[in-house]
């Protein structure tokens, strides 16, 4: 899977966890910070790390509290497990 | 199980609501909560190092939130373990490390103390939201100029497409399948063959998998794949539906059905999928 790939999965799953819709996938480019600039609550941030284990089939077994800032901090965690 | 904010005994579990998440611990005493890791404040998170067990007052746990404590019905308090051992349980893990958001954390501790089984009911609940989301996913693509008949299924489709005389229709018909394919393997990770594809008497065509509809016009197809009954119009969308436009060429598409709310637009092209929100196409 390529890294654009990866993003366009990643913001499918912003879309659904975020009421926004449009408005914040507009937004979401791998330097969008994910509090400070997407505005994602702390369940929104659960929703996204759980959707992405069933979406790309991995399971996220080493993730702490503040393990992620950026979407590309994800796309890096995706891209290591997918490797 | 039920929360109160009553007064708390040995070996209960209580929590507190900050945001929109919960933070669990097991209640010893007013001097002693032990948790998974401090309550998750932006102060607290910019301080913790490495997420461990400790053990905190109740005024630092409940950080000016209200604290409530578990009441466990009949089934729960016969499952418990003893209060003592649960307060022994917790003890023992005081110092362990190994958060994990997920598949870890304050919740799941409480749980392993107090019932023996490693459980968190925010994830399940996050998870199952996941897995049961509605969905109403649209893609379009532009229709090239020549395609091939390969990969439509089943074969009595394919063989009503390649009967059909008219050589604009049979392109789109083909094109329109294998965007049907495209869009069964992305929105349901399902293939053609494995969507269970029948004709019904009146000679519509439906999936167990998935509802769906097709239109092609103006050199584009569209495809529209739902968890629940959907039904989609090009140009002629009726007055009381919310009509979306399709700028490269200009085209209004309605999408209707239970799940329209949801409606996600994707543009398909050379193999690629693009996500272009829920509004309309530029």
């Amino acid at each position: 899977m390529t890294r654009q790939e990866i993003l366009e999965n990643l913001k499918e799953i912003l879309m659904d966890a975020d009421e926004r819709g449009s408005e914040l996938v507009d937004k979401v480019s791998e330097q969008s910070r994910l509090t400070e600039d997407l505005g994602l609550s702390s369940v929104n941030m659960l929703y996204m790390i759980i959707a992405t284990e069933e979406v790309f089939d991995i399971r996220f077994d080493d993730v702490g509290v503040n393990e992620f800032q950026t979407v590309g901090d994800v796309m890096d965690y995706i891209e290591g497990k997918l490797a | 199980m039920r929360w109160e904010p009553t007064a708390c005994q040995a070996g209960d579990i209580v929590r507190v609501r900050l945001g929109s998440v919960y933070h669990y611990g097991i209640f010893v005493s007013e001097d002693e909560v032990i948790q998974f890791g401090l309550p998750p404040t932006a102060e607290n998170r910019a301080k913790e190092g490495e997420v461990k067990v400790l053990a905190t007052d109740i005024d630092v746990f409940a950080c000016g939130c209200i604290v409530e404590r578990a009441c466990l019905d009949r089934s729960e308090q016969r499952r418990r373990i003893p209060p003592s051992e649960t307060v022994a349980r917790a003890r023992a893990r005081l110092g362990e490390g190994g958060y994990n958001l997920i598949h870890n954390n304050c919740e799941h501790f409480v749980n392993e103390c107090v019932f023996g089984e490693s459980r968190c009911t925010q994830e399940e609940d996050v998870r199952s939201r996941w897995l049961n989301r509605p969905i109403c996913d649209v893609y379009v693509a532009r229709i090239p100029d020549t395609i091939s008949a390969e990969g439509i299924y089943p074969e009595k489709r394919r063989a009503e497409i390649e009967s059909i005389v008219s050589e604009d229709l049979r392109r789109n018909a083909r094109f329109l399948w294998q965007l049907l394919g495209v869009a069964a393997q992305h929105s349901f990770h399902v293939s053609l063959q494995e969507a269970g594809l029948k004709r019904r008497l009146g000679g519509k065509w439906i999936s167990d998998k998935f509802f769906f509809a097709l239109r092609a016009e103006n050199g584009l197809a569209v495809a529209v794949v739902s968890n629940a009954a959907v039904s989609l119009w090009l140009n002629e969308a009726p007055q009381n539906g919310s009509r979306r436009v399709l700028r490269a060429p200009r085209m209004p598409v309605e999408v209707k059905g239970k799940n329209s709310a949801a409606v996600k637009y994707f543009w398909s092209e050379n193999g690629a999928l693009t996500l272009m929100g829920n509004n309309y196409f530029e």
